[in-house]
């Protein structure tokens, strides 16, 4: 075997290849998640997808196995050295992907983050649900429900987390604001569903007047509605307002369990945040913050709000 | 009495375990330069001794003499420290090492001591590995290699000269050629026959009758827990050997069979 | 030519120098210098967690446990240093204590008890993770004060990422025990013939526990890089890194049997696997393919393996 043959074959090859991707201007996107596998990621990356599809541009799509942050940071770096034109980034953590990102900025990449913030970077925007806005919208509806001096119970997110502070913050505040003398029972959790249906089995058990439980979240909605079939509640005795409009949550409504759900946008989530990343990339200005907003979805316009979302593929009420 | 002392005295070693009397108030004497051989059947009692004067056990009653001293083994290791070096048939040698790492393991010559981080003088333990092989006779063409690439008969003369280099008394080699082909059964026992013009003690355990009328001035016959024979291998024959061991032939008819099976007071 | 081929870790860099090879030619990004230090720094880590799992493994052992403990070391230091203000250096000492205090624990009931390895270090794998997160609270600590930013993405004379430097310092102290030392010398010997190892005097047990303290040492040393690179810290930090780690000890030729391997394999191995990855990443290769090409290319690695051990055993 001719090794120099082989070697000047390899060079030419090589050459070639970087010639062709140079002359190729086209521009990069690179997307990372953090390998979250659920249905809610999987709308939001599906947004992401077809943004990236329909501006046309290379879309890479990349995930930190496990959810493990040192495996996103060398993927960062990796899109670094990729010299890919911005990075769309669902960082596993807030806090511990600033380094990577402080080196794709340095590098002149614009990093935008999507649903979750990024601290101790300053990026180039943060795309995301404004929680308090969308909490606003779920407690203006259950304002809408109950009479002033009336008992209504909320089952918390994590409160060591923001997302779980402002749900609660904005559903309280809008509701306070339109009834000031209703009682608000607090059923907390850390976003854990079984933590949700024995505090709701409890306040239902210790509170006979309930009218109406909202949830900062649509697990706790499901362990709120298996606290009440244990009590012997019937659908709707007792109204239910879920957050998220996750597919679980657009169920208990066709079921006549839920009666309202602030939905966050999850596919435009995606969608905005691969947006704002090309234009980012091409050097126009963006908003250093953009709320997706969400939409109050009710018995009236579920069907063709789970349609256009995206969420009724992973429906099991049709 | 002019006579030597001699390597190893044993009086009246006995171990029983409960109601089994593996060995009985056995005499043992292995003089300077002398390779003697323990042969009997299976579960006459030649384990047990082995284990008794190797350290592996402690007997019930009865001593052991070393070179003249009363000696008392509380471990292999310690019989090793005392200069009882044995052979056993798993060898104990690291198959993944080279013959210098294998020949001193356990006993590193050392540039810097630092206890488990005690740096190893390579050097030296390659040369003296080299000399030590030489003396002993054994032949290996590289010595980096593993072990891994040995026969077994190449394996069992590293153990051999292992133990050859380091004992300050004497031998003990448990079956060195069982597992051994007719060849490598021939160049194990030239080894054993340089030790003996080198005038190392050594005790044979070894089954292979053959071999032992080759190999030993001296056969020991082991027979129900007890030592019942004790002759020299120029004075009999094999058949008297197999009728001791089966019991066929009593030792009391054999001139001087049981002279040594006595008390010895050491000087 | 053929004494090199005869060594356990020839494999892993002819498998190592062709994967370079494809990548090259596949992609426009991956043979530059920027790429290649990435790939070192990116591999520090997981270089640093094999190095004590070479010497666990040539015992015959294998230590699960090396990704939680890491996040235990990690985790505390994180803690004490945002939390508790402790001084960094007196943080980096607790987490080294950590991992020496954990891997005397894993060894003395490997070593002294007798449980097997396998299972001692399949329960700290969850002991040590609660532990991590319970210990801190569950809290994210960021921000890490001097010398961890230096450490996790600064460069010596500016030049050299620190996480190689201290990769390479480690491969050389490593390397160097276990050729030149007492320990080395028994941990090849444990592996090959622990019986005969305790029949030529060697107290097993205590270099048995010896190997898993190494690992631990090496878990600690692994966080304080790990929580530097990331300029935070928590609980969850080093998930499956057990996984990583004894991959790139056996795909660099140390046999899962004990006895037999190199501890430089063992660092062309962290760094095969860093490639693989690397290459997917700059390749588009999408999370689950990356999963399965790196589960595969373990079990390919235990598999040469198995194979090698039975032709050395038909000799």
């Amino acid at each position: 075997m001719n090794f120099k043959f082989i070697a000047r074959q390899l060079a030419v090859a090589l050459i070639s290849v970087s010639l062709m991707s140079c002359a190729k201007a086209e521009m990069t996107i690179a997307y990372i998640t953090n390998g979250n596998t659920n249905e809610g990621w999987t709308l939001i990356n599906g947004g992401a997808k077809e943004a990236g599809k329909k501006a046309g541009v290379k879309f890479i799509e990349l995930a930190a196995e496990k959810g493990e942050l040192s495996k996103q940071l060398a993927i960062v770096e990796d899109m670094i050295t990729r010299k890919v034109d911005a990075i769309a980034i669902a960082p596993v953590d807030s806090a511990g992907i600033a380094p990577a990102v402080n080196r794709a900025l340095a590098a002149g990449i614009p990093v935008i983050a999507v649903d979750t913030g990024i601290t101790g970077a300053k990026i180039t925007s943060y795309v995301a649900t404004d929680n308090i806005k969308a909490a606003n919208v779920q407690g203006e509806w259950a304002a809408s429900q109950i009479k002033d001096g009336e008992k209504v119970i909320y089952v918390t997110g994590d409160q060591g987390q923001s997302t779980g502070q402002e749900r609660k913050k904005g559903f309280v505040d809008a509701l306070k604001a339109k009834l000031p003398n209703v009682k608000v029972i607090e059923v907390s959790t850390t976003w854990d569903q079984t933590q949700a249906q024995n505090g709701v089995e409890a306040a239902i058990r210790a509170n006979s007047d309930i009218k109406l439980i909202a949830c900062a979240w649509d697990g706790g909605a499901l362990g709120a509605v298996a606290a009440m079939k244990g009590a012997g509640i019937k659908a709707g005795d007792i109204k239910l307002a879920g957050f998220d409009g996750s597919p679980g949550g657009l169920d208990m409504m066709k079921q006549g369990w839920q009666q309202a759900n602030a939905a966050q946008m999850l596919a435009k989530i995606g969608q905005v945040g691969v947006e704002t990343a090309i234009a980012a990339a091409k050097k126009q200005k963006v908003e250093a913050r953009i709320d997706t907003g969400a939409f109050l979805v009710l018995p009236s316009n579920v069907d063709k709000f789970a349609k256009d979302s995206g969420v009724a593929q992973f429906m099991k009420e049709k | 009495m002019t006579t030597p002392t001699p390597v190893l005295k044993i009086n009246g070693l006995t171990k029983h375990y409960g109601g089994v009397k593996a060995l009985t108030d056995s005499h043992f004497a292995l003089a300077q330069g002398e390779h003697a051989a323990i042969v009997g059947d299976n579960g006459a009692g030649k384990s047990t001794f082995v284990r008794l004067i190797t350290g592996a056990e402690q007997p019930n009653s009865g001593t052991i003499h070393l070179d003249g001293q009363t000696v008392h083994f509380h471990s292999p290791l310690d019989a090793r420290n005392q200069g009882i070096e044995t052979v056993y048939q798993t060898l104990a040698l690291a198959e993944d090492l080279d013959v210098p790492a294998n020949i001193f393991l356990g006993r590193e010559e050392v540039l810097v001591n630092l206890g488990p981080l005690s740096i190893l003088n390579h050097k030296a333990m390659r040369e003296h590995a080299v000399s030590l092989l030489a003396t002993t006779g054994v032949k290996i063409q590289d010595m980096s290699e593993t072990l891994r690439g040995m026969s077994g008969g190449q394996r069992q003369c590293v153990a051999i000269a292992r133990a050859a280099g380091f004992a300050k008394k004497m031998i003990i080699l448990d079956e060195p050629t069982a597992a051994l082909g007719i060849q490598e059964t021939a160049r194990v026992e030239e080894i054993i026959k340089g030790l003996k013009k080198r005038g190392v003690p050594l005790i044979l355990i070894s089954h292979n009758l053959r071999q032992v009328f080759d190999l030993a001035d001296r056969i020991w016959v082991f027979r129900q827990g007890r030592i019942v024979a004790s002759v020299l291998t120029s004075a009999t024959n094999p058949e008297q050997i197999v009728g001791l061991i089966t019991g066929a032939v009593n030792p009391e008819n054999v001139p001087g069979a049981t002279d040594l099976l006595t008390e010895t007071v050491l000087g | 030519m053929k004494s090199l081929a005869k060594k356990e870790w020839y494999g892993v860099l002819v498998a190592t120098l062709l994967l370079a090879v494809i990548l090259s030619i596949a992609s426009p990004y991956f043979l530059n210098a920027r790429n290649l230090s990435n790939i070192l720094v990116q591999a520090s880590v997981i270089a640093l967690l094999a190095g004590g799992q070479t010497f666990v493994i040539l015992t015959g052992g294998v230590d699960l446990a090396v990704g939680s403990l890491t996040a235990l070391c990690g985790a505390v230091a994180g803690f004490m240093m945002i939390k508790l203000g402790l001084n960094p250096y007196l943080a980096i000492l607790v987490a080294i204590a950590i991992g020496a205090a954990v891997g005397t624990f894993n060894g003395y009931l490997v070593a002294f008890v007798g449980i097997p390895s396998f299972i001692v270090t399949l329960g700290g794998l969850t002991i040590w993770r609660g532990l991590a997160f319970d210990a801190t609270g569950g809290f994210d600590m960021s921000g890490l004060p001097a010398p961890f930013p230096f450490i996790g993405y600064g460069d010596l004379f500016g030049l050299i990422p620190m996480p190689i430097v201290v990769m390479v310092l480690f491969y050389i102290v490593m390397s160097f025990i276990l050729s030149s030392t007492k320990l080395g010398r028994y941990v090849y010997a444990i592996g090959s013939n622990e019986m005969g190892a305790r029949q030529v005097g060697i107290n097993i047990r205590w270099y048995k526990l010896g190997v898993y303290v190494v690992s631990g040492l090496c878990c600690a040393l692994a966080a304080i890089v790990l929580i530097g690179r990331m300029d935070s810290s928590s609980g969850k930090i080093a998930q499956m890194f057990e996984l990583d780690a004894i991959a790139a000890v056996i795909l660099g030729g140390t046999s899962l049997f004990g006895g037999r391997g190199s501890i430089i394999g063992s660092l062309l191995g962290a760094i095969l696997i860093t490639m693989i990855r690397n290459g997917m990443n700059l390749l588009e290769i999408s999370q689950f393919k990356q999963m399965m090409a790196i589960g595969s290319v373990v079990i390919i690695a235990v598999w040469i393996d198995v194979i090698r051990r039975q032709r050395l055993l038909q000799k």
